[in-house]
């Protein structure tokens, strides 16, 4: 029997001895060469095999301080190698032998689910802890905050304007559950938003190209209804579980790969903002509706947005916004789905002339 | 010395760690640290033997779940004052508690690592003491400080002097010899050089700084020495980390296996061994330790194992 001879390191020196090996009863048996005699036998579950260079090392024990050293081309290692992969198999290591594409096909789908697991979680929850008084509170720090920002560009607010827009607010019936409040910044920017919890900021350059009170009242709903299905508050929990996610998944991953998913991260975001823009649209117009508002004020207003002219066609995916032809086009299909008797709300007029006149 | 690891292999371990920390929300963490280091360590080899990392995903499970309370307690104290209207006190808590944790986690980490590498058998082992180190450590902290900076290099290499000079394996040590002086020139040429070159220095400058680590280190026992010299040129260098870069780019991040073989195929293959030593008179004289809290905190507070 010579094919069965290994080098064996005791663990206590770096001295090698020539040992014989025998497999058998799920064990690796140690026996002197020039006597036979036994030395020591090591259970085959707990060893760990390494193929590397010109050597296959076979580890005795845990600590790794004893083991076995043969040639590559030693007879001994086939089994050996097989025997000690099935003594030691638990499940990482079976996942382990898989094959790549098997793993990164798994990889994916876990990551698709994690991924919608926690941005609908996340929201959710935080939608549920979020009580309608701490996001007025939250909505008016943001407030405090941003006009803090805009005094810093030069942006002030326009006190007398803010009463008066608040004046038409107020002959409004736009949210239940939140106090509206109307900030009126003086700007060239065309543009208005929702904070969370009732604060809506509108710009100077928006409001001096709306002619009508419907137009107005149309601006407002759409902004309130942001502030009424709390779009602002699941947009900043999104992004919020969305860090999450990244933070998760590539904690011990580069830096370019978490920039290249935020990235992504911010289109889809985009994406998601447009879907609640059309949301807002469209319980906008109930909100006209109820009102009592002509729904004409609608198409007013995406007229007035058009005039201030799209993104190109094909970076349509990178505006918040649905393309104000798509979404004049909904408004259209509303108003001829919803005919209404021809009322003029002459108290909004009233108002409206009253703000139209502060500058 | 020779690195025998490939991309592919180690790409898969990281997709089998990705799966089963998603799985885990992360938990599997430890043992996922388990995985790579038995891998890189047993594909890396000195006259023809692999090292041997030999702890495990349970220790460093314990130890990251102790790090993670001693950080959480600062933390807490923090908050406590801080609310309490003793921001003072906060911050001093904050950041002195984060910067004395750090000779802590070094001393720790490398007495954790260090009895969890092996060699023929042989342990390696850490004998510096944790109080020499700290007080080495704020002596440097405190004369970068006076200093604004020029100091830093001086504190750098002293650090890893007495923590190099400190490592054992079995009955022989090793010894480094580098100065703060030639680091801090090093590296004054290097920045000026890297500046007029518009960059292009920066590999050499690379380069001058990994051999000021490898050619200053030998390990010996009694009489016997043996020496390490660097082979790496400015030239490799810049084809190491440029490929290492486009491969990121490329792969948009999922090729960081093949960056990390890469890189451990290099620094190992620059390395070369020369002196008189019989390696096999090394004897089994260095303690096991299995605490691997100051490792994990390492880990938490992010930064590298190498000095």
């Amino acid at each position: 029997m010579e094919n069965n001879k290994a080098l064996y390191y005791n663990g206590s020196s770096a001295r090698p001895v020539e040992v014989r090996v025998l497999l058998f009863k799920n064990a690796v048996h140690l026996y002197d060469v020039s006597t036979d005699q036994f030395m020591q036998a090591f259970p085959l579950a707990g060893t760990w095999y390494n193929k590397v260079g010109e050597n296959h090392f076979l580890y005795l024990d845990k600590k790794a301080t004893e083991y076995l050293q043969f040639a590559i081309d030693h007879p001994l290692t086939v089994t050996l190698h097989k025997e000690v992969t099935e003594a030691n198999m638990n499940w990482p290591q079976r996942l382990m032998k898989q094959r790549l594409l098997f793993l990164l096909g798994f990889l994916g789908l876990l990551l698709i689910a994690f991924y919608f697991l926690i941005l609908s979680f996340v929201p959710w929850l935080g939608a549920k802890v979020i009580g309608i008084q701490q996001e007025i509170e939250i909505g008016d720090k943001l407030r405090a905050a941003m006009l803090a920002q805009a005094r810093i560009v030069g942006e002030e607010q326009d006190t007398a304007g803010t009463r008066q827009l608040q004046a038409f607010a107020n002959e409004l019936a736009l949210s239940r559950r939140y106090p509206i409040r109307v900030t009126l910044l003086k700007s060239k920017t065309v543009n208005a938003y929702a904070l969370p919890g009732g604060n809506v900021v509108v710009y100077t350059g928006l409001l001096k190209k709306i002619k009508t009170p419907e137009a107005l009242a149309a601006l407002l709903a759409h902004e309130c209804t942001h502030v009424n299905e709390r779009h602002s508050l699941r947009s900043m929990l999104r992004s919020a579980a969305t860090g999450i996610v990244v933070s998760v998944l590539f904690s011990d991953a580069t830096g370019i790969s978490a920039a290249l998913v935020g990235n992504a991260q911010t289109l889809n975001g985009l994406r998601y903002s447009r879907s609640l823009e059309e949301e807002a649209d469209h319980k906008g117009m109930e909100l006209l509706l109820k009102n009592e508002v002509a729904l004409d004020g609608m198409r007013q207003l995406m007229l007035t947005l058009k005039e201030e002219g799209d993104l190109p066609g094909n970076l349509s995916f990178l505006s918040s916004h649905p393309l104000t032809g798509k979404r004049l086009k909904e408004a259209e299909r509303y108003i001829k789905d919803h005919p209404q008797k021809a009322v003029q709300r002459k108290d909004l007029q009233v108002v409206f002339e009253r703000l139209k006149h502060t500058w | 010395m020779a690195f025998h690891g490939k991309g592919s292999e180690y790409f898969k371990i990281q997709i089998v760690n990705a799966i089963l920390n998603i799985l885990t929300l992360g938990l599997y963490y430890p043992w996922a640290k388990e995985r790579n280091l038995k891998y890189l360590y047993s594909k890396n080899t000195f006259e023809e033997t692999p090292f041997v990392f030999s702890g495990t995903g349970n220790e460093m499970f314990k130890g990251f779940i102790k790090a993670f309370i001693i950080l959480l307690a600062i933390y807490g104290a923090f908050l406590y004052f801080y609310l309490n209207d003793s921001p003072g006190w906060a911050f001093l808590i904050l950041y002195g508690g984060i910067i004395g944790l750090m000779p802590l986690a070094i001393h720790g980490s490398y007495k954790y690592r260090m009895a969890k590498t092996s060699w023929k058998g042989i342990r390696f082992g850490y004998s510096g003491d944790r109080g020499q180190l700290m007080g080495l450590f704020f002596k440097g902290l405190v004369l970068t400080i006076l200093t604004f900076g020029i100091y830093s290099a001086w504190f750098t290499i002293n650090l890893r002097r007495y923590v190099l000079s400190n490592v054992r394996v079995g009955n022989a040590r090793f010894v480094y010899t580098g100065n703060g002086g030639d680091y801090f020139w090093l590296n004054i040429k290097g920045y000026f050089l890297t500046l007029l070159t518009f960059g292009i220095y920066m590999f050499w400058w690379q380069k001058n700084q990994f051999e000021f680590f490898v050619n200053n280190l030998r390990l010996e026992q009694d009489e016997d020495a043996v020496f390490f010299t660097s082979k790496a040129t400015g030239g490799g260098f810049a084809a190491l980390m440029i490929v290492n870069l486009l491969i990121l780019i490329f792969t948009f991040g999922l090729g960081y296996a093949w960056v990390v073989t890469r890189t451990a195929e290099f620094v190992v293959n620059n390395i070369e061994a020369k002196g008189y030593y019989s390696f096999e008179s090394l004897l089994q004289s260095q303690q096991d330790y299995s605490d691997a809290t100051a490792d994990d905190m390492a880990d938490l507070l992010d930064f590298g194992f190498v000095i």
